[in-house]
């Protein structure tokens, strides 16, 4: 209802220069390349390519780089005409700063400085976490989570507090996905769609249970251990018929994300939160789901999840961060556009939060 | 590499004939490769040199790059170590401007600047 005259003015103001902005988004510090659009909350567009390498394989920053150079022209065109969009319609151009892979980032950075110049748009360089992060939120309406970020290259259990996105527990060596996917190269799994959804499907045949080291350290876990656990003993457990792939894929499974959920919940004890979002390319995981789902029950929280086009890197995250980022003022100048591999998550002024 | 610090000519007064003798040769002159790219305007070239120099090259190669602009022509000069760091900071560094040609190929040409948006 109208308080006054003078708020309703500056609310109808706010809603005018809100209501046309359109963001254009551009990600590649993993092994996809995506370029998304998003107007006001819409996202118009989505697309993006995965570089698969053999089974057995991880991939590499250079042979990554290569990948992203060559189709991140084609996935900005198929973006575009998706949206129905023109450079002219585009008010900013968000890509990742970091962090990630290096070779990767540089390739997609100097796409967005070029298409800035070229569109004469402002750039806003966007943390990766932060992209997952405000994409789970805008999909999910979480109002304020605790958010358990997870995938191939990070592991965060992050919570707000005063304008920043603090890290209130990590892992600190691996990334759960990290784990996954190494583990996956050692069962030669296919990489396609992605070794971590290859580990799913075969963790839901298992039966037989090993335990493996569990490790988590005060609010912050540890995967080098296990994986290490593993690498010693997995050919040898398989060739004597002990356990099966299958076996594997679920104990390990069981073992890391009951960690996950162990730490989450700490989290949100400290905070009195109850809401849990979880994002991040192992977010997709409908086991995670399941038993950070069980947890959030029992504590009378509600959990929220986002599917895999949102999961899973993609360049309509890094637009929603950057909208968010643009409309609160915040853009950057060319010379400050270059990206870093180590980007903290707490290291970004959360501007436009209260 | 290049001067050594203030504090080494106190040194060198008293132990001059000792020092030159066991001073060893620690660098010699980079390996340089030089490239001219022609754009179609002074402006593309200031687009592709503007995109392509924001990133450091990485502490580790020891590698260095500088841009100058003739005209339409831009030119890259490219300073490594070793002719094998040359090679990996040469074939990176035309992998994106490959990349960036392209790009200013397709979504080109370059809009009028109505305000400075980029430096």
């Amino acid at each position: 209802m109208v308080k006054n005259r003078r708020s309703l003015r500056s609310n109808y103001y706010l809603l005018a220069i809100i209501k046309m902005v359109m963001v254009i988004g551009l990600e590649g510090s993993a092994n996809k390349i995506g370029v998304g659009i998003i107007q006001d909350g819409k996202v118009l567009s989505n697309p993006r390519r995965t570089y698969i390498t053999p089974p057995g394989q991880g991939f590499i920053p250079h042979d990554t780089a290569k990948h992203h150079q060559a189709h991140v022209l084609e996935v900005l065109q198929e973006a575009l005409a998706e949206a129905g969009a023109d450079p002219q319609d585009v008010d900013a151009i968000a890509f990742t700063k970091g962090p990630g892979m290096a070779a990767p980032l540089i390739s997609v950075a100097v796409v967005a400085r070029t298409i800035s110049q070229l569109w004469n748009k402002p750039l806003i360089a966007v943390n990766h976490c932060i992209g997952h992060i405000e994409m789970g939120r805008l999909v999910t309406g979480a109002e304020n989570p605790t958010v358990l970020y997870v995938s191939g290259g990070n592991t965060q259990i992050i919570a707000y507090l005063e304008r920043k996105y603090r890290i209130f527990g990590e892992t600190i060596d691996l990334a759960v996905g990290n784990c996954l996917d190494r583990f996956a190269r050692i069962l030669m799994l296919s990489n396609d769609p992605s070794p971590g959804y290859n580990i799913e499907q075969m963790a839901k045949k298992g039966k037989k249970y090993l335990p493996l080291p569990y490790c988590v350290k005060g609010m912050d876990v540890s995967f080098s251990g296990i994986l290490s656990y593993l690498e010693e003993r997995a050919n040898k457990l398989l060739k004597t018929q002990q356990y099966t792939k299958a076996d594997l894929c679920f104990s390990l499974q069981e073992t890391v994300f009951a960690m996950l959920v162990e730490t989450t919940e700490r989290a949100m004890a400290h905070c009195g939160s109850q809401e849990v979002l979880i994002c991040g390319g192992v977010g997709c995981n409908i086991r995670l789901q399941e038993m950070m789902g069980k947890m959030c029950e029992e504590r009378g929280a509600k959990l929220y999840a986002t599917d895999e086009s949102f999961c899973i890197d993609n360049g309509a995250m890094i637009a929603q961060a950057g909208y968010l980022m643009y409309n609160s003022g915040l853009t950057t100048p060319l010379s400050d556009t270059w990206v870093t591999q180590r980007f903290r998550t707490d290291d970004v002024p959360v501007t436009w939060r209260e | 590499m290049g001067d050594t610090a203030a504090d080494g000519a106190d040194s060198m007064e008293s132990d001059e004939e000792i020092s030159e003798a066991e001073e060893p040769v620690l660098t010699r002159q980079p390996a340089v490769a030089r490239l001219e790219v022609p754009f179609n305007t002074n402006r593309e070239a200031e687009v592709v040199r503007n995109s392509l120099q924001v990133d450091p090259e990485p502490k580790r190669s020891g590698s260095s790059k500088t841009f100058t602009i003739k005209e339409n022509v831009l030119c890259i000069e490219i300073s490594s170590p070793d002719v094998r760091q040359l090679r990996t900071a040469v074939c990176s560094f035309m992998d994106l401007l490959h990349l960036v040609s392209k790009t200013v190929d397709q979504f080109g040409p370059p809009a009028q600047q109505s305000k400075k948006m980029c430096v």
